[in-house]
């Protein structure tokens, strides 16, 4: 990931430091909706969701000294809000499983592509939370934050196969939800 | 087409497909800071006021242990004056901080601790008149007032923070 930085970037960010609540509250705005919906996709409810963001900028501001600049603070952010978000759902007790049931060798090998009308953003999002949780949090962090493989078996503490196998299970999934739904 | 291809190329809209409920977290956030902040404040205070009873419970023991003689040493004048400066020191920081315009939410906690501080005070300087050192024990009282106008200056600074703070605050429109 490139690490590029405006002076604007770091301005806001000193001032932050600085304990300044206007700054916080600019930084907040930049970056609201992304962490909402980041953390809304490992969630999987907006209530959860509106808690986990709340504690991932109590902690933003709490550990903005810490904060080095070797990644952009919209990066910084974005890890801390994914790594509450899943430690919110292992408290939670709720199936972080990785599971390969239910779907057949054969259907790994299936061609990718989807109808044309299936794909509108609302009905991939709607079908993306109806995925279980372990495979779903895969493919957010593979596709929609852009992880390697390599990077979401350490953030999941999974193997980097499981980390392919759950991507390719979830997106087999989806389809078949985005068809039995709309087709 | 590809989902993948999908997803990659529209990435950004993906985070607009929700209404985001930012006015209740930002108020979440700030309170929840604000609780944490309180919670330090105490911590910091508890703390300060935790080294004077370390510091004074053994001439406090001193003076109420019947078994030492008493001390016949007249104490100068000059040490009394200076327990005296700075016991008014501390008295005018006080009434300059004027607790009764502070939110008790935010500092009861430290009231209690000053209040514990002052009636330690009180009691020591009952029972100075039968000090076995006079002078050993003036001079701790001196270290007491010090302490003390230490606290006070510290939660002057908390006090500004404070009204910077609720300042900001006042000034972002959500």
């Amino acid at each position: 990931m490139l690490n590029i930085q405006t002076s604007q970037e770091k301005e806001l960010v000193q001032r932050v430091q600085r304990g300044d609540r206007k700054a916080q509250y600019i930084m907040y705005k930049q970056y609201i909706d992304a962490m909402y919906h980041t953390v809304l996709r490992i969630m999987n409810n907006s209530t959860d969701a509106q808690d986990v963001v709340q504690e991932c900028f109590v902690k933003v501001f709490e550990k903005i000294h810490s904060y080095r600049g070797d990644a952009t603070i919209g990066a910084w952010i974005k890890r801390i809000a994914i790594n509450t978000a899943i430690n919110a759902l292992r408290k939670k007790k709720r199936n972080l499983e990785f599971s390969s049931d239910e779907i057949s060798e054969a259907r790994y090998a299936e061609e990718e592509d989807v109808a044309d009308n299936l794909l509108s953003n609302k009905k991939i999002h709607d079908a993306v939370l109806n995925l279980p949780n372990g495979c779903r949090t895969v493919l957010n962090l593979y596709l929609f934050e852009g992880y390697s493989h390599k990077e979401v078996a350490t953030i999941l503490e999974i193997t980097e196969s499981t980390s392919k196998t759950q991507f390719r299970r979830a997106k087999i999934l989806l389809r078949d939800t985005l068809k039995s739904k709309y087709v | 087409m590809n989902i993948d291809k999908h997803i990659q190329e529209n990435r950004e809209s993906f985070d607009h497909m929700e209404p985001v409920p930012s006015e209740a977290i930002w108020i979440g956030i700030q309170q929840n800071l604000r609780t944490r902040q309180r919670r330090k404040l105490f911590i910091r205070y508890a703390a300060a006021a935790a080294i004077i009873c370390t510091f004074s419970a053994p001439f406090l023991f001193n003076l109420s242990n019947p078994t030492i003689p008493e001390n016949k040493i007249a104490t100068p004048p000059l040490i009394l004056a200076q327990e005296k400066q700075y016991y008014q020191l501390a008295s005018d920081k006080k009434d300059e901080l004027d607790f009764r315009n502070l939110d008790p939410a935010i500092y009861g906690e430290i009231f209690s601790e000053l209040d514990i501080l002052d009636s330690m005070y009180m009691d020591l300087k009952a029972e100075l008149t039968n000090s076995p050192d006079a002078e050993r024990a003036i001079g701790t009282a001196i270290r007491f007032h010090e302490r003390r106008l230490r606290i006070l200056e510290l939660l002057e600074k908390e006090i500004e923070n404070q009204k910077r703070i609720e300042e900001h605050e006042s000034t972002i429109k959500i």
